[in-house]
Formats: structure tokens, C-alpha cells, sequence
């Protein structure tokens, strides 16, 4: 705990405290405007950090994610258009809410559940993550490369939409990470005559291309969409009696984003989903779900600030993203020079405890930021974005050129908005291509380690027993939903012919 | 899990488009030399993705054909969406960086171009959206080369 304790002294000094305060504010802001994302600012900011302090660079970027994904509620509370796909649920009670005349305590009910949600994901990070990061020293290469896969299986099983896409973008993003020299025997692969293409595509034009190229597309489309804004929005708290009334559901709601978030790649949307979907089925009033009811707003707002921070947690700990925002945090880890994973806990405790003290912190700021200035926020969130486009390539164009002072990595990031654009009009999740492009470099090093330690075998799958664990929920994440479907099939099949013989 | 399709046509496209570059990676990794000294090799993963791309691809067509006979009406949309837009966005974005690539527009007035070109396309052409865009593409194109080269100090294309 002393590493915490002088973690938050660290953070409370003048130049972190700045810079989290820039970084939840710009969160808050970006996150509140339908259309950008904390993904988008986080991956847009990265070039500029490259000459910063790496933990004042984290520390920024933490606050710019808990700031975005709280930020998301003003719009889909006052416009009913989320601003972070986390908040889709939120619109479901909030906006009807402020419809009623009431956008104040929506967004009262919002901001104070996103606060303990963040801070119940917060006691979890600190009091999970060292155990965490000691027990994943004992892996060996076969327990990383089943874990890997065991990541991708479930982000691509329980990410929005089919499996098979969310498989399919997940192997995708795995194969954009091959192209180029391979460390481990000097072999250039898929280069195709390139000599542009030895250093294979770069992490940041990559990130550049799906998250924010394929959004400027997105919204030149959807150019023409506007709403307008009901009601007066000055945050209203409810009083501490109500808030004790929803103390079971945040709390419960709470571990469930928390949970959520430390499965790999499971965002927060589905977090939301799930704490709604459960509080609905627990409450004493289940019919007023979608019509206003506090418990939804409370429900949706606790869990997805809370997946933020356990997303943080497989991070932290494995090297292991637990959700999209994650693997970018994970890329500018790699890009500060900081080697990810377990031995980071040993190796340089300070760093990771100021990571979890500016998680703690940003919480607290987002909530104070978000009561004094929500009203002031809501004024500016709906405006014309024709102007901003333009502006986001340019600092994509610029971000992109920095990295090694070459125009081809402008294609790429162009190449990538194209493809990504594409995908996401198919329905394609692009949070599984992103994780498999940032830990294909870990599954195939793994594979390779333990296949020479192995004479080529891939029995330690199977006998190791942490390794069979992770093999088999792949294996049950894999096939459940196909027996589920079949024994479906088979129930629609016999219900008309039961019919049939009464 | 669905067992049909809900969108059908783009499902198609996306099954045939999987299935194409499936074949493309598997045919651009047979060039790579066999293992010498280990048992994985570069080549076994690039084949191994373009095998799973190609049965995942294959798995999406599958599903997508029986839907195509009968495809179900499409939503109304809240907001007429503009492709228009969105297409010349990008062949705009394209122009701004061949300008730069060729050498024939350096960073400061390619971009003052682009923003300002952007700007009328995305907001419609009208004097306020001129004007503003005008004031963003002198501040982006002056005012970003000299922020970006004296404050930063990061380099920018020529």
C-alpha cells in the first residue's frame, strides 16, 4: 500500500496533476461529441507525448480514458446520441428522462454512479493487481500463447454481432502485424517487392487508420445528422438517502463492469448491457426500465466507468489488453520503451502504482470537472463538424509523418480508414482486429518459444495445467454458441410437429 | 447466433473479399523459405491466418446466400446518409498527400487547401462556411507549420 500511498503524492505534484487534468478534461470533452472517442484522442495525442516524461504521457492518457467513456452520458443523456458506444444503454433511461424535464438529475444520476463505479473498478485494480502480476511470472510461453488465444476467442465471441466476424476481425488484425522482417530467423514476409513494407505497418498508423480514419468517413456520411438539446442541462444530485437506495445496484453493477473489463477485449457497451440487463431483472419495478427510471441510468453508468478500470487490470498485470482503448495504452507503453506485462510490477513498481493512483485520481476529477461545467460542455457538444474533420487528418497526417519522417505511413493510416470504414459498414467489430494486431507480435514469439522448448509438440497445450485451463474456455467459447444454435434448431423443429400430433 | 444473415449483400461482399485475400496471402506466403532452425518458421503463421480468413470468409458467404433472394427492407433513416461526401472526402485526403509525395504543394499551402476544400465539401458551399473555413485553413496550414517545426519540433513533409 505505501507504493499507492506515495503513487497519489506523485500524481497530486504541479505537472502530473496538470496533465491528468488535461488529459480528463479533453476525455470529458472529446467523449461528450457524438462521433469522437477516447479511442480517437488517445491514439491522435500519442505522436505528441513521444517527447514526454512515459509516465506523465500514462498518466494523461488514463484521464483522457476515464474522461471519454464519463463523458459519453452528457450526449446520450441531452441528445440520445451516445457519444462513446458505452453509453448506448444510457440512453435508453436518460434521455426519456430529460424529455420528462428532468436532464439535470439524469445527468446528476449519471455522473455520481460513473463515480462509483470507477472507484469500485479502483479498489479492485489496487487490491488485485499485485497478486495478479506475481501469479503470471510462474506462465511460461505456453500459458501466454494460450492466454493470447484465449483473449482473442472471447473478444471476438462476446463482441457485438457474430462470432464469426468477430473472429474473422481478430485473425485480420493478427495477419496486418506479419508483413515485415521476422525477428526470430531474419526473414522478410509478405513484403510483395516493397522495401517500404521490411518494417512491416507501424503501430501508430495502423491505429491512426481504424480508429480515427475509418470515424472521419463515418461522420462525412453521416454529415447530415443533428439533434437538438432538451432542457436546461445543470447537473441535480440526489440526496444521500436516494443514493443508499441504489447502493446494491451500483455496487453489483459495479463488479459486473469490473469483471467485464478484465475479460479481454470485452468493452464497455457490454458491460452496460449486462448490469442493465440484470438490475431490470432484479428490480421491483422492471417496467420502467426504457421510460426514465433512475436504476437504468444508475445501472449502465456504474458499470461502464468500472469496465475502465478493470480493463486496466490484465493490462497491468499480463500485458494483455482487456479492451480497444487498452491495446492503444498497450501500443504507447511499447512506444515509451516500456516492456508491458508481469515483470513490469517487479521492475518498475513506482510507474505501474501512478498508473493506478491516476486512474484513482481521474475518477475524482472527472466527477468534480463534470458537476461544475456539464451545462457549458452541453452547449458546445453539437457543433458542426465539417470544420473538425478536416483538422483530425491533419493531426493524423502530421502523427503518422513523425514516426519515421516518411509518406507511407500517411497510406497506411488512409489504407487503414478505408478497410476499417469498410468493416465497420459490414458489421465487422473492429475492437478484435485492433487486439489481434497488437498481440499477434506475443502469440507467434510464444508459440515459437514454447514449440523449440517442446521439440515441436503442442501436447504442453493439454498437459500444462494453467495452459489446458485457458485451452478449454477457448475451446467452450468456441463451440457453445454452435451446440446453443443446433439445440435451438432442434427446439423449433419439434415445437410445430408437438403441434402437430395434439 | 443468427443463422442467417442480416445483411446479406454485405455479408457477400465481405465473404467474397475474405475469400480473395485469403487466397492472396496464401499465395504471397509460399514464398517464404522453410524453417531452418525452428519448428514454427515464418511461414506457418501468414498460411495458417489465410486457412482460418479463408474457412471464416467462407463461413460468412454460406450464410449470406439464402438471404439474397429475400432481402428484407431496409430502415429508415433518421438522416439521409451522404457517400457522395464521404467518397470525396477521401479522394481529397488522397490528392492532399500525392501533392506532398510528388513535391508539388508543400505542407503549408497543401494543407491550407485541404482544409479549406475539406471544409466547403463537408459544410456546403456557402459565404459563413467559406469564411470560416478560409480563417481554419490559414491556421492550420501557417499556423500548424510553425507550431509544429518551432514548438514540437517534429518534422513535416516538404
Amino acid at each position: 500500500m505505501g507504493g499507492l500511498v506515495d503513487a497519489i503524492f506523485y500524481v497530486l505534484t504541479p505537472v502530473p496533476f496538470l496533465w491528468l487534468l488535461l488529459g480528463v478534461s479533453s476525455g470529458i470533452f472529446v467523449g461528450a461529441v457524438p462521433g469522437l472517442g477516447g479511442g480517437m484522442l488517445i491514439t491522435l495525442v500519442m505522436p505528441l507525448t513521444f517527447y514526454m516524461d512515459s509516465t506523465n504521457a500514462l498518466i494523461m492518457m488514463i484521464g483522457m480514458y476515464v474522461g471519454a467513456v464519463s463523458g459519453g452520458l452528457i450526449s446520450a443523456t441531452l441528445l440520445r446520441m451516445p457519444g462513446t458506444p458505452s453509453s448506448i444503454i444510457t440512453t435508453f433511461d436518460g434521455y426519456p428522462m430529460a424529455q420528462r424535464g428532468e436532464p439535470g438529475r439524469a445527468l446528476g444520476l449519471g455522473i455520481g454512479s460513473s463515480l462509483i463505479g470507477g472507484l469500485i473498478a479502483g479498489f479492485f485494480l489496487v487490491v488485485l493487481s499485485p497478486p495478479l502480476s506475481i501469479w503470471a511470472l510462474t506462465f511460461g510461453p505456453w500459458e501466454y500463447f494460450t492466454m493470447v488465444l484465449m483473449a482473442l476467442v472471447l473478444i471476438a465471441s462476446i463482441s457485438q454481432g457474430s462470432m464469426i466476424k468477430g473472429l474473422l476481425a481478430g485473425v485480420l488484425g493478427i495477419t496486418a502485424a506479419l508483413p515485415g522482417l521476422n525477428e526470430s530467423d531474419g526473414q522478410l514476409r509478405l513484403t510483395f517487392g516493397f522495401h517500404e513494407m521490411a518494417d512491416g505497418f507501424n503501430l501508430l498508423p495502423v491505429l491512426l487508420g481504424v480508429f480515427v480514419m475509418s470515424q472521419i468517413i463515418k461522420d462525412a456520411l453521416n454529415i447530415e445528422r443533428h439533434a437538438t438539446i432538451s432542457g436546461s442541462a445543470r447537473a441535480v444530485f440526489p440526496k444521500l438517502r436516494q443514493w443508499l437506495r441504489y447502493g446494491v445496484n451500483i455496487v453489483r453493477s459495479g463488479c459486473i463492469g469490473t469483471w467485464i473489463g478484465i475479460l479481454p477485449g470485452v468493452g464497455a457497451s457490454i458491460s452496460s448491457m449486462v448490469a442493465y440487463g440484470i438490475a431490470r431483472t432484479f428490480s421491483r419495478t422492471p417496467e420502467k426500465f426504457g421510460t426514465g427510471h433512475d436504476e437504468g441510468i444508475v445501472a449502465s453508468e456504474s458499470a461502464n466507468n468500472a469496465n475502465v478500470g478493470g480493463a486496466l487490470i490484465p493490462l497491468i498485470t499480463m500485458g494483455i489488453p482487456g479492451s480497444p482503448i487498452d491495446a492503444i495504452l498497450l501500443g504507447a507503453l511499447v512506444l515509451h520503451k516500456i516492456q508491458p506485462g508481469p515483470l513490469l510490477f517487479t521492475t518498475n513498481a513506482p510507474f505501474v502504482w501512478a498508473l493506478i493512483a491516476a486512474y484513482l485520481v481521474a475518477n475524482l476529477m472527472m466527477f468534480t470537472i463534470m458537476s461544475l461545467s456539464v451545462r457549458h460542455i452541453a452547449r458546445v457538444i453539437d457543433f458542426n463538424r465539417a470544420y473538425l474533420l478536416p483538422i483530425i487528418f491533419v493531426f493524423c497526417l502530421i502523427g503518422a509523418y513523425s514516426l519515421s519522417n516518411r509518406l507511407f505511413d500517411v497510406w497506411v493510416v488512409i489504407g487503414f480508414g478505408v478497410l476499417g470504414f469498410f468493416l465497420d459498414r459490414v458489421k465487422v467489430p473492429l475492437g478484435p482486429f485492433v487486439i489481434g494486431y497488437v498481440l499477434a507480435g506475443v502469440l507467434e514469439a510464444e508459440l515459437r518459444s514454447g514449440l523449440q522448448s517442446s521439440q515441436g509438440s503442442f501436447l504442453p497445450m493439454v498437459t500444462r495445467p494453467i495452459a489446458l485451463t485457458f485451452t478449454i474456455v477457448s475451446v467452450i467459447t468456441l463451440v457453445y454458441p454452435f451446440i446453443a444454435e443446433w439445440r435451438h434448431r432442434r427446439r423449433a423443429q419439434s415445437s410445430p410437429d408437438r403441434a402437430k400430433k395434439t | 447466433m443468427p443463422s442467417r444473415s442480416t445483411m446479406p449483400v454485405g455479408d457477400t461482399v465481405l465473404g467474397v473479399a475474405a475469400l480473395a485475400f485469403a487466397a492472396f496471402l496464401y499465395w504471397g506466403s509460399l514464398d517464404i523459405p522453410p524453417p531452418f532452425f525452428d519448428p514454427l518458421g515464418s511461414a506457418a503463421v501468414p498460411k495458417g491466418c489465410a486457412v482460418i480468413i479463408g474457412l471464416l470468409g467462407g463461413a460468412v458467404l454460406l450464410r449470406a446466400l439464402p438471404g439474397l433472394r429475400s432481402r428484407s427492407a431496409r430502415e429508415a433513416a433518421a438522416f439521409r446518409p451522404r457517400p457522395d461526401i464521404a467518397a470525396g472526402l477521401v479522394l481529397l485526403t488522397v490528392a492532399y498527400v500525392v501533392m506532398m509525395q510528388m513535391g508539388w504543394m508543400s505542407f503549408r499551402w497543401s494543407t491550407a487547401g485541404f482544409v479549406f476544400l475539406a471544409g466547403l465539401l463537408l459544410g456546403g458551399l456557402s459565404v459563413p462556411v467559406a469564411l470560416i473555413s478560409l480563417g481554419l485553413a490559414a491556421l492550420m496550414g501557417f499556423g500548424g507549420q510553425y507550431l509544429f517545426t518551432q514548438v514540437f519540433f517534429i518534422d513535416l513533409p516538404m
